[in-house]
């Protein structure tokens, strides 16, 4: 009832209204029977701001003539089945046309038929109708005020009709299906829409009593209808915007409405059952307002693919539908159009994080070149960022696979993303244990720790072969032997003298072994190795000597306390005995045949072992031979070449005799070590001006250059003296510059200082330095930071003077000592020895590279194409020129020779013309190496 | 990997793009075809770029352009290298001048904004880099304002442009038509009188079309002879033979002749590629680049040769169609 009265309150004004109207029951048809006449009695006029509806029934598209037989046959279905319906989808069959022409033809000959359908012959006038009535439904629809006047009148149908509707949609195969829906929402909707109301009102006036509709008040109402002489309804205005309504009213209604039931199947005959049906879908439908709002935003889609089903209909129609297809369709494509910004890897990864700035949105519009960059070093670029550790970890585990990462990553993260401050993310950093790895390490390897030791072996076993290489290259300037991990035991087994043979540990005679060069232009070696070895002195006479100088060495003394062996007194002896021949050489000879002779005279047990313990090199092992061969073998020989030493003795090597042993190598002899500390300034200076040295102001300046002159006196051994010829300048020059440098910084006072006063003779020598020198100097201050690689770096400065003047023998022993000392940063005492030249000049390439790096930092950054190429590459590239410029002209027009080419402007491919060059080019103009793309490059 | 040779361009350029709304909004691209890129820029045509397709920007106008280079590849290693002055490599680090002192995210350190001053700039450098340095560029200026931060630019530089290269660069407002239309019209005027600036550039091989029509029949009828420089016979189709480039000498060379010859021996050590010279034949001005268009284009743009040399046989037959229409009119 209430439907019913409200929808004749509805029908009150359904004029202007498009409210749902309701069926009513017999009762009020009375109301609405008044109201419909009323309506009828004022013609309502087509008004532009009006919204008048388009019938329901009207035609969306063109009238067919199947479309009106069908409406006939409808009609004439209509008059004999009750079913309203049947006229009602007739009505809606086909866009609504029979609806229309239902309509239409009433009030063309309402009196002649009651109810009576016109022939086809009546068509022409019913598609004047029709036409007017569509026509009606576009905007300029003014035309046909009359035929849609009737039409609105039908308002209280309207309820009835949309049921009828419903079941016509089902037929209505072709009828758009907007226009379908539009009806059947229309008639749910209680009659918003004048449309509605025309439409249904059409149909009840079409279907006159004819109409058995379910519903008994429609029944009822269709009698009332028929008279009605009802315009033409107005045509429906489908480009205005949309109704809220349709969507989910049709598909509410959907059920009720029996399908497959059209104006030309026989309808089933309409239930009570459906009668309720429908009744309570009209309940729903006008009570249904706010739920059909609902209902409407879920029914998008289904309305969305009745709109698409329905666009043949559409495009059929010329703007009508189309317009409001496309107004209820713009507004979803440009929801989806909005702007998908490129995700990339850093996006998704900082997304957490980012503060929305415009500039970052801007570098994400950047081309996808910049895109490319930023995949690939975001990956890198992500380290840095301290706040997600697991972004940096991610990172660090390799590029290969940052995507699927970063993405568990991010998923990870975005739940929480805690923002740390920047000391709290520092720590967190620190805090954690990274694995560094390549990809594929990384991703086979789950186990951390055993990753770690995977690396830590295969560096091991790299290391172990980078030594063997210096071994054979005796010059190698890679090796950073010294540097390395002291413990390396095995050096003694691959030791090799200087002709590159391997040393044997028991055979090598340090005296006469052919392999060991002596430097036969040094006369005292000659001296030495002819004179008969005047060895047998004893103890007392070393003694004196020491007490002969001036030098009171407390700890001196306890040489002699050592247990005498004859090899120990010899070299004492022999010392003395040729401390007259000793000439004002360089401190660093002294050294050198000090040190030589150290092993003989300290404690053998304990020089030995300090010998040994200094390095894994064969120089060690050198010196065990030594020592070995000295005790078993051939003493003789081993005093010749004690001597040999000794006839470079200075006078000032009596001290650093005495002084030999002080512990100079701290961890195994603490005896030979004269204890410069208890030395009295006097005495300090003395020894220090004995050096060779300026005089130090600073005691423990003094102190620690004394000790490391001494340490580096006793390391370097006698039988290398010769051998260590070539690195000896550099030894000199090392322990030079490290003098100065090295004071402050080594960690191990004494070596330094040791290693300071043998190189400060050694830099007094020089007379020219490097040029590099000051450069290095200041270098070695600033670059390492460990005292090792000072060391090293300061033994690596010499390796530019290779050759070495004779006079430079002495500077071996000093060189010895410092690469010994670069080694004592290890917390051995004297570990390289250096007879072994590429060992000796093992620290200096380290110390030529990494020198030079600061100083020529500018140099070695200006990679451009125009820096200043290396003597190497400009011969090379002299070599280029020529094989371009040599190789024979083509004969060929199409295909020139490279020259040719260049000359033809024609752009060069870097990797063809590598290719050329080094097959066969380069060899034709004599050059071994060959050449790289990034040289031809440059010397392009 | 051999790439399809093709002729040398009759015309490649970079150029500086600035908007007339605002001049300090610079763009740099490169083009063999200058109007028609230009149209690009400024939405009359489909294909402009990114950055230039602001709607406040446009219209754009071209201010100056480097042309004269031989191929895509040199003219977009040349522009990049102005896009880019910080990171060029070509540019040695003492020399340059735009230096990024931020980094981006991706790592890659950031653009410098630049200015019509730091293009200026970084054009004079990048025509006196050593890569650079023997092409056969040229300078063109459309705009007397951006002529003169050219100026300044060059004042105020260290090393003279080019210096003792005998190169060619136009650095005046590009040859003559431009120069004088800037001088008598102002800016203001209408930009579009018929060849004016980038209009006026020759765009295709037609300056050299009489060139190119002597090389086609020397070389068509085998009437190389021999060697100019070293006075080999010359087999007719096995070599790669450069044609002097003046009216009416027909000094044919080996290529490798030519060069020798052209590049005076104290620079034979630097350089490959000589600059200019003079004919030995003819004893008459003749620059490399111009041989070796006319080479190129022979060798590998018969193509383009024929196209270029087709249209003179059109209006002849036309002038042949006249003569006979004027035969048979006249009785």
């Amino acid at each position: 009832m209430g439907s019913e009265s409200h929808a004749v309150s509805c029908a009150d004004n359904f004029t202007h209204d498009n409210s749902v109207i309701a069926v009513s029951s017999s009762p009020e048809l009375p109301a609405i029977d008044d109201i419909v006449s009323r309506a009828v009695n004022q013609p309502v006029r087509w008004e532009p701001g009006r919204n008048t509806s388009i019938p329901q029934t009207a035609s969306k598209t063109f009238l067919t003539a199947s479309d009106l037989w069908r409406a006939n046959q409808a009609e004439l279905q209509n008059e004999h089945s009750p079913n309203i319906c049947d006229s009602a989808t007739q009505g809606l069959e086909h866009g609504r046309k029979c609806a229309v022409l239902s309509t239409t033809i009433e009030p063309v000959a309402p009196v002649a038929t009651s109810g009576e359908i016109p022939s086809v012959g009546a068509s022409p006038e019913v598609i004047v109708q029709q036409i007017t009535t569509k026509r009606a439904r576009k905007p300029r629809v003014k035309k046909t005020d009359t035929t849609i006047a009737p039409v609105e009148k039908e308002a209280p149908v309207k309820h009835q009709r949309a049921r009828k509707t419903k079941a016509q949609d089902a037929k209505d195969g072709q009828t758009t299906l907007p226009k379908g829906k539009v009806t059947k929402v229309v008639a749910v909707k209680a009659k918003p829409s004048m449309k509605r109301a025309e439409t249904v009102s059409k149909h009840f006036v079409r279907s006159g009593s004819a109409v058995t509709h379910p519903d008994a008040a429609v029944e009822a109402l269709d009698p009332i209808v028929d008279p009605i002489d009802l315009e033409p309804a107005l045509a429906r205005r489908i480009d205005w915007t949309p109704t809220k309504d349709t969507v989910p009213l049709i598909l509410s209604l959907d059920s009720p409405v029996p399908k497959g039931s059209g104006p030309l199947e026989s309808t089933e005959p309409i239930s009570s059952l459906q009668s309720t049906r429908d009744l309570f879908a009209n309940l729903h439908d006008i009570y249904g307002c706010a739920g059909h709002a609902e209902k409407r935003r879920t029914s998008p889609a289904p309305a969305e693919a009745v709109d698409i089903l329905g666009k043949r209909k559409l495009v059929e129609m010329v703007t009508t539908s189309g317009s409001s297809f496309s107004v209820a369709n713009a507004p979803k494509p440009k929801a989806k159009a909005a702007k998908k910004k490129p995700r990339t890897i850093t996006g998704l990864a900082t997304a957490a994080y980012r503060v929305q700035d415009p500039s970052s949105e801007d570098q994400e519009k950047d081309d996808s070149l910049l895109h490319y960059f930023d995949m690939e070093q975001d990956t890198n670029a992500e380290v840095k960022t301290a706040t997600t550790t697991t972004t940096t970890s991610k990172t660090t585990k390799g590029g290969a696979k940052p995507k699927p990462k970063k993405a568990t990553k991010k998923r990870a993260e975005v739940p929480k993303p805690v923002l740390l401050s920047p000391a709290t993310a520092l720590r967190q950093v620190s805090r954690q244990d990274f694995v560094f790895g390549t990809s594929s390490q990384l991703a086979t390897e789950e186990d951390a720790g055993l990753l770690r030791d995977i690396q830590q072996a295969m560096k091991a076993s790299n290391q172990q072969d980078d030594d063997e290489l210096d071994k054979l290259f005796a010059s190698s300037p890679v090796n950073n032997a010294l540097a390395r991990n002291p413990s390396r035991k095995l050096w003694a087994a691959g030791a090799r003298d200087a002709d590159g043979d391997l040393l044997q540990v028991e055979v090598i005679d340090l005296v006469d072994d052919p392999a060991i060069p002596k430097d036969l232009t040094n006369p005292d070696v000659i001296l030495t190795l002819v004179e008969p070895q005047n060895v047998q002195q004893p103890l007392s006479e070393w003694q004196k000597v020491v007490a002969s100088e001036a030098v009171a060495q407390p700890d001196a003394i306890s040489l002699p306390s050592s247990p005498t062996s004859e090899p120990r007194v010899e070299p004492q002896l022999h010392f003395r005995s040729r401390q007259k021949e000793i000439s004002a050489s360089s401190v660093t000879a002294t050294v050198n045949s000090i040190s030589a002779v150290t092993p003989r005279m300290a404690a053998s047990s304990v020089l030995l072992t300090d010998l040994s313990d200094w390095d894994d090199e064969p120089p060690a092992s050198n010196q065990e031979q030594f020592l070995t061969s000295q005790a078993g073998k051939s003493p003789k020989k081993s005093m010749n070449r004690a001597t040999c030493e000794k006839t470079t003795h200075s006078t000032p090597d009596s001290p650093i005799a005495r002084s030999l042993p002080a512990e100079a190598r701290p961890p195994a002899v603490s005896k030979p070590m004269p204890k410069f500390e208890a030395c009295s300034d006097v005495q300090l200076a003395e020894e220090v001006r004995k050096y060779g040295f300026k005089p130090i102001k600073r005691r423990a300046a003094a102190i620690a250059l004394l000790t490391e002159c001494w340490l580096s006196k006793n390391r370097a051994l006698g039988t290398t003296a010769a051998l260590s010829t070539s690195s000896k300048p550099s030894g000199k020059a090392t322990t030079a510059t490290i003098a100065p440098k090295a004071r402050g910084r080594l960690k191990k006072d004494n070596v330094s200082a040791i290693e300071g006063s043998v190189s400060s003779p050694a830099r007094a020598e020089p007379a020219k330095k490097p040029r590099g020198r000051p450069k290095k100097d200041t270098s070695t201050a600033v670059t390492t930071k460990t005292a090792s690689k000072k060391v090293a770096r300061a033994t690596a400065e010499p390796v530019p003077r290779p050759s070495t003047p004779k006079g430079r023998k002495k500077s071996l022993p000093a060189r010895d000592v410092v690469e010994i000392a670069d080694s004592e940063d290890e917390a051995m005492a004297g570990f390289l020895s250096s007879p072994s030249p590429s060992l000796s000049l093992s620290p200096e390439p380290i110390n030529e590279f990494s020198s030079p790096s600061p100083a020529d930092v500018s140099m070695t950054e200006d990679d451009s194409l125009t820096a200043t190429p290396t003597d190497d590459q400009a011969a090379l590239f002299k070599r280029i020129t020529d094989a371009v410029t040599s190789a024979p002209r083509s004969k060929d027009p199409a295909n020139p020779s490279w020259h040719e080419k260049m000359l033809m402007y024609d752009p060069v491919v870097l990797e063809d013309l590598t290719a050329w060059l080094n097959g066969g080019q380069l060899d034709r103009v004599g050059w071994d190496g060959e050449a790289s793309t990034a040289d031809v490059k440059k010397c392009l | 990997m051999t790439v399809l040779a093709r002729p040398i361009p009759p015309l490649y350029t970079v150029y500086v793009l600035r908007s007339t709304v605002n001049h300090a909004c610079l763009y740099i691209g490169s083009t063999p075809n200058p109007p028609r890129r230009l149209k690009q820029h400024n939405g009359e045509a489909k294909g402009g770029a990114v950055r230039t397709s602001r709607s406040k920007l446009r219209p754009w106008e071209m201010v100056a352009l480097v042309s004269g280079f031989t191929s895509a590849v040199a003219a977009l290693k040349f522009e990049w290298a102005l896009t880019n002055p910080h990171l060029s490599m070509h540019i040695p680090s003492q020399e340059r001048i735009s230096i990024s002192t931020q980094r981006k995210r991706n790592g890659m350190p950031k653009r410098p904004r630049s200015s019509m001053t730091s293009i200026m700039s970084n054009i004079h450098l990048l025509l006196g880099v050593p890569s650079f340095s023997r092409w056969p560029l040229r300078l063109h200026f459309f705009n007397a304002d951006v002529h003169k931060v050219w100026e300044k630019t060059k004042a105020a530089a260290k090393e003279p442009l080019r210096p003792n290269l005998p190169v060619i660069t136009d650095f005046g407002p590009s040859t003559t038509t431009s120069a004088r239309t800037l001088e008598s019209e102002d800016e203001g005027d209408a930009p579009k009188s018929p060849s004016w600036g980038i209009n006026a550039l020759p765009v295709d091989y037609v300056p050299i079309k009489d060139y190119v029509a002597k090389g086609r029949e020397v070389f068509g009828f085998e009437r190389e002879g021999h060697c100019v420089v070293c006075r080999e016979h010359m087999p007719p189709g096995e070599g790669v033979y450069a044609l002097c480039a003046n009216d009416g000498c027909e000094g044919v060379g080996h290529l490798s002749c030519w060069s020798r010859h052209l590049i005076p021996p104290r620079e034979r050590q630097d350089s490959l590629l000589p600059v200019d010279g003079t004919c030995p034949k003819c004893s008459g001005k003749i620059q490399w680049v111009d041989m070796m268009k006319e080479l190129t284009l022979r060798t590998r743009g018969s193509k383009e040769v024929d196209r270029l040399l087709k249209k003179k046989r059109v209006p002849k037959a036309k002038a042949k169609t006249k003569a006979t229409a004027e035969a048979t009119a006249t009785p």
